[in-house]
């Protein structure tokens, strides 16, 4: 290993290796195994012998331990022991830099292990400075434009009448005094030609630019000003301010070409070096540089660049020049093209120039490669995310609006500002003085300027969520959301007839409550889960619930369970049968039910399914419709036993008739064959049972008649008490000993509209009746009598009684056997009996019940405790007071 | 001993009463209906009449009326076996249209002879 290894290198390779240099723009060594300098190319040459050049001389035999130390005097900030004294392998870079004669260079010295295991190295010195004097630049030039920014530099300018500056004061600068001379005496519309109508018009103008040439230089001078005049309001002349700011737009300038230079170094340091023959073939690629790992480079060797375009990821336009450049040996810059040549798919921007030999004759190109995939891919991926952001919001439905975080509209659709172009860029607070809903015109001036302070202050505040009412009526919801970066998004969305429908729900709603209040019968809705949607006051007033308990929200099980616990539905467990109910009822799409309340009115349920689902329930008092289905069926009774009746009555008067007409002949006749017997004659005893079974018989028809006339008496009329207690003692006789007769009177002087035979014959037959049901036994018979006062509730039971009268109260117990209770709606029909043939002729209680009813009374029967007789009839008195009333109204009955 | 007119559609009625009458002095005669008792009332202007009230042809009602009509001061004793048929009253009627008396059949053989005996005395 030595300097003789390096110079006895093979020649093809050096040959190949002085190509390669030459290649390079940059000085550039190559180093043999032992790191000492073989050979240099071109650029290292001319720099090794321009001895007032900055930077390292590249000459053949100086070492790269040598040439690091040169680097360590020179270069400030550079840490030799970082350095690897060996390199092998490594690819290693030295970046210093060094000021020569005031001059301030930058460098980087890049070494890197070649190829082909030879051991030897590629020294390359780039020159940095260009790259760290624009960084510098850039750093000097904000902080010009900031000095710019903190100076004010305004002057304050005046002319006079005839627009001639006459005065300028400036509080700063040098500039000032070269620009004054300058200005004085020239005329202000020459100067400002863009604004001459203006100030023809004698108008105050703002910010025209003038461009004004002082020592050969181009300034630009920003000028405002305002029109004068006297008292008289004769002109005097314009003053104004000027501010000249060419520094800043030249600092502006040159930051701009500085940030451009910067990239464009920047980019050119990651590069790969490559070299191609007159045929385009790659002859030679160096690996990447600066980490840039290219797998496969190598398999580039031999093939021609153009064949590895990816032709669909590549401008065909950039393609076609470059095949141009190619083909007529020109130099190229910056052509990029998609390849998926050496693997993975790669962006690759290329930039070359060509050789010639001494003769003129093409080389080949070498030149530089950077892998610009990242870029390219991110800069494709932004493009696409932006055009998908701007399709997404052109196609939102509603308006939408992205600000930035100093509200300035970013992107917007025409739903939200039309054209969207007029408004992006724009402030906020500008576009909110433009809004439909508080822009110019809508609304008062003072209040305009509030709202329009109070939606921005919203704005600025997020999130909101507000209806905004436009001129023409239509509503919209506008939402505002900040994102994470600190933007804003604004949604717009038309809800005019969401609102119009949600009016027309309401109007709705209140239509059906105010028609539920009006209805008699107690309404509730419930919804599927059985809710309460709907329910007026007549619901919960009807079955007695508290306040609250049918409200809209509530449960109706909520409600069964309350009844249930009152006690509605029987003793079982409230819960239960709440529980059970609203399950009995839900299984049924029609339900009815009735049932008496604890105060005893009648309340009827009725539910029906509501179509698209849940149920109504109606609950109405129906008391007095089932009073008066009673009172018609007890009528329809009366009438049907009154009928029935008077076709007996019928029967019995013609068979009374016929029965008396064939009697008279048997007793008269039987008295007269009987005179003519002599005394003695066992005959006569026969004649007499003849006799005397006649009157039985004529008794017998008697009573028959009795009933039949019963109907027809009227207009009589006698004193209760006082005929019962004349009859006592004929019915104490009729009835015997066995029957103790008792008489409780407490209506002493009450009058009946029936005369005191009747009376007798309904206590005799009462009383007859009694006996006979007691037979041998002993017993009681009470008969009693009380006054009945009018509206008594004794008299609301029966459609006969006129409640407004006064009534007077007959009852008759006895302590016997009593009626049995199936038999009781019977015993008033003629011939029923439940005596023994021969003892009762079935008539009694049917004449009874014939002579109350003729005089407007009743009469009912009870059996469980002995038999009882209670008849009420109307007082009299009243009646004879109203005499003639009272006989017309009999009349008619007749 | 009185001149009595028996008005009764029914033979054996008629047949009972006048042995009844004739054994207690009076002398009978008989008619069969209202018609038949009227025309012999016109002829024969009997003391009494006693008329039955339902009858055939012409009854007891109408007969009493026109009774009445041809001889205000007349005696009649109104006797039936049915006081009321359908609505009307009968016996309550013939009193009030002039019935000296008013007899319920059926009735022992003195009940009648006490009737045309008082209704005599008080003529």
């Amino acid at each position: 290993m030595g300097v003789s290894t390096a110079i006895s290198a093979p020649e093809p390779l050096g040959f190949s290796a002085a190509n390669m240099l030459d290649g390079i723009e940059a000085p550039a060594a190559l180093l043999g195994a032992d790191l000492k300098v073989i050979v240099i190319n071109e650029a290292a040459r001319l720099h090794a012998s321009d001895r007032s050049a900055p930077g390292l001389r590249f000459l053949p035999g100086r070492s790269w331990r040598e040439l690091c130390q040169e680097a360590e005097a020179v270069g400030v900030g550079v840490k030799l022991e970082a350095l690897p004294v060996g390199i092998g392998e490594v690819r290693v870079s030295l970046d210093y830099t060094a000021r020569r004669r005031s001059r301030f260079k930058a460098y980087r010295l890049s070494a890197k292990a070649m190829a082909g295991g030879l051991g030897q190295v590629l020294m390359v010195q780039t020159d940095l400075t260009r790259l760290a004097v624009t960084e510098q630049r850039l750093i000097e030039a904000e902080q010009h434009l900031a000095d710019l920014a903190e100076l004010s530099s305004d002057w304050l300018w005046s002319t006079d009448g005839e627009l001639r500056f006459v005065e300028l004061a400036s509080p700063h600068g040098p500039l000032w005094r070269r620009v004054q001379p300058r200005l004085i005496g020239q005329s202000l519309d020459d100067l400002l030609g863009k604004v001459a109508s203006e100030i023809s018009r004698r108008r105050p103008f703002r910010d025209v630019v003038a461009e004004v040439k002082i020592k050969g230089k181009l300034h630009r001078i920003r000028f405002s000003g305002k029109p004068q005049f006297d008292t008289d309001g004769d002109f005097e002349g314009y003053v104004g301010l000027a501010s000249d700011f060419t520094a800043a737009h030249d600092a502006e300038v040159a930051r701009d070409a500085a940030e451009r230079r910067l990239r464009d170094i920047a980019e050119l340091s990651s590069d790969w070096f490559w070299e191609t023959d007159g045929e385009h073939r790659f002859t030679y690629v160096s690996e990447a540089q600066h980490g840039v790992a290219r797998v496969g480079l190598d398999q580039a060797i031999g093939r021609r660049r153009i064949e590895m375009i990816d032709e669909a990821m590549t401008d065909p336009a950039a393609r076609a020049r470059h095949l141009d450049d190619l083909t007529h040996h020109r130099p190229f810059r910056d052509f990029i093209y998609g390849s998926s040549s050496l693997g993975k798919f790669h962006y690759v921007k290329v930039s070359g120039k060509p050789r010639f030999d001494e003769g003129g004759r093409f080389l080949g190109h070498v030149g530089t490669t950077t892998d610009v995939t990242q870029v390219v891919e991110s800069e494709k991926r932004r493009e696409a995310a932006e055009r998908r952001l701007k399709d997404a919001v052109e196609h939102m439905p509603g308006g939408i609006a992205i600000w930035d975080e100093q509200y300035r509209l970013v992107v917007c659709n025409d739903e939200y500002w039309s054209p969207p172009s007029d408004g992006i860029g724009r402030t906020y607070e500008e576009l909110a003085r433009q809004f439909r809903t508080i822009g110019p015109g809508r609304i008062e001036s003072a209040d305009r300027e509030a709202r329009i302070q109070e939606r921005i202050r919203r704005h600025r505040n997020p999130p909101t969520s507000d209806e905004v009412v436009f001129g023409n009526g239509e509503v919209h919801q506008v939402n505002e959301r900040r994102l994470g970066d600190g933007s804003m998004v604004t949604v717009t969305m038309d809800i005019s007839r969401l609102k119009r429908r949600e009016k027309e729900l309401s109007d709705q709603r209140s239509l059906l409550q105010t028609t539920l209040d009006h209805i008699s019968d107690g309404i509730m809705a419930l919804d599927e889960k059985w809710q309460i949607v709907a329910v007026n006051d007549t619901f919960g007033e009807l079955l007695g619930l508290p306040g609250d308990l049918a409200r809209v929200g509530a449960s109706f099980a909520a409600v069964v369970e309350w009844l249930a616990r009152r006690g509605d539905y029987g003793t079982e467990q409230a819960e239960t049968v709440a529980v059970d109910l609203v399950e009995k009822m839900s299984r049924a799409p029609r339900w009815y039910d009735e049932r008496e309340m604890p105060d005893g009115r009648h309340i009827s349920w009725r539910m029906g399914e509501i179509q698209g689902g849940g149920r109504l329930i109606a609950v109405a008092d129906v008391s007095e419709q089932r009073q008066a289905e009673r009172r018609r069926e007890e009528l329809r009774t009366t009438m049907a036993q009154a009928q029935q009746l008077e076709s007996l009555s019928r029967l019995a008067g013609g068979l009374g008739h016929d029965l008396n007409n064939m009697l008279l002949p048997v007793m008269t006749l039987t008295e007269l064959a009987m005179d003519e017997l002599p005394e003695g004659s066992p005959a006569r005893g026969d004649l007499e049972r003849v006799i005397s079974a006649a009157e039985h018989a004529r008794g017998l028809v008697q009573q028959l008649m009795t009933f039949t006339r019963s109907a027809g008496k009227n207009g009589r009329f006698a004193s209760l008490d006082l005929v019962l207690a004349e009859a006592s003692d004929l019915l104490r006789a009729t009835v015997g000993p066995n029957l103790f007769v008792r008489l409780e009177l407490g209506a002493p002087g009450a009058g009946v509209p029936i005369n005191a035979t009747e009376i007798q014959q309904i206590v005799m037959n009462l009383g007859t009746n009694a006996a006979q049901a007691l037979g041998e036994r002993r017993g009681t018979l009470t008969i009693e009598t009380a006054l009945v006062e009018p509206n008594d509730n004794r008299l609301s039971g029966n459609p006969r009684l006129d409640p407004a009268r006064r009534h007077v109260r007959l009852t008759v117990t006895d302590d016997g056997p009593g009626i049995p209770a199936e038999l009781l709606p019977r015993i008033f029909e003629p011939f029923f009996t439940t005596k023994a043939v021969g003892k009762g002729t079935g008539l009694g209680l049917a004449v009874v019940h014939g002579l109350v009813s003729q005089c407007g009374g009743v009469i009912e029967a009870t059996g469980d405790a002995g038999a009882r007789f209670d008849i009420l009839f109307p007082v009299a008195d009243q009646a004879v007071n109203q005499k003639g009333n009272h006989n017309g109204t009999h009349s008619a009955d007749r | 001993m009185a001149r009595i007119l028996l008005i009764d559609d029914d033979s054996t009625v008629r047949y009972a009463l006048k042995q009844v009458l004739e054994r207690a002095g009076h002398q009978v005669e008989e008619a069969t209906d209202g018609q038949i008792g009227l025309q012999m009332y016109a002829s024969g202007r009997q003391d009494v009449v006693v008329t039955d009230i339902i009858m055939p042809n012409k009854e007891g009602i109408e007969t009493i009326i026109e009774l009445r009509r041809m001889a205000p001061d007349l005696r009649i004793i109104a006797m039936s076996g049915g006081g009321r048929t359908g609505n009307r009253d009968f016996l309550a009627m013939a009193e009030k249209l002039g019935a000296a008396r008013i007899i319920a059949k059926p009735f022992r053989p003195r009940e009648l002879v006490e009737a045309v005996d008082t209704v005599l005395k008080a003529a």
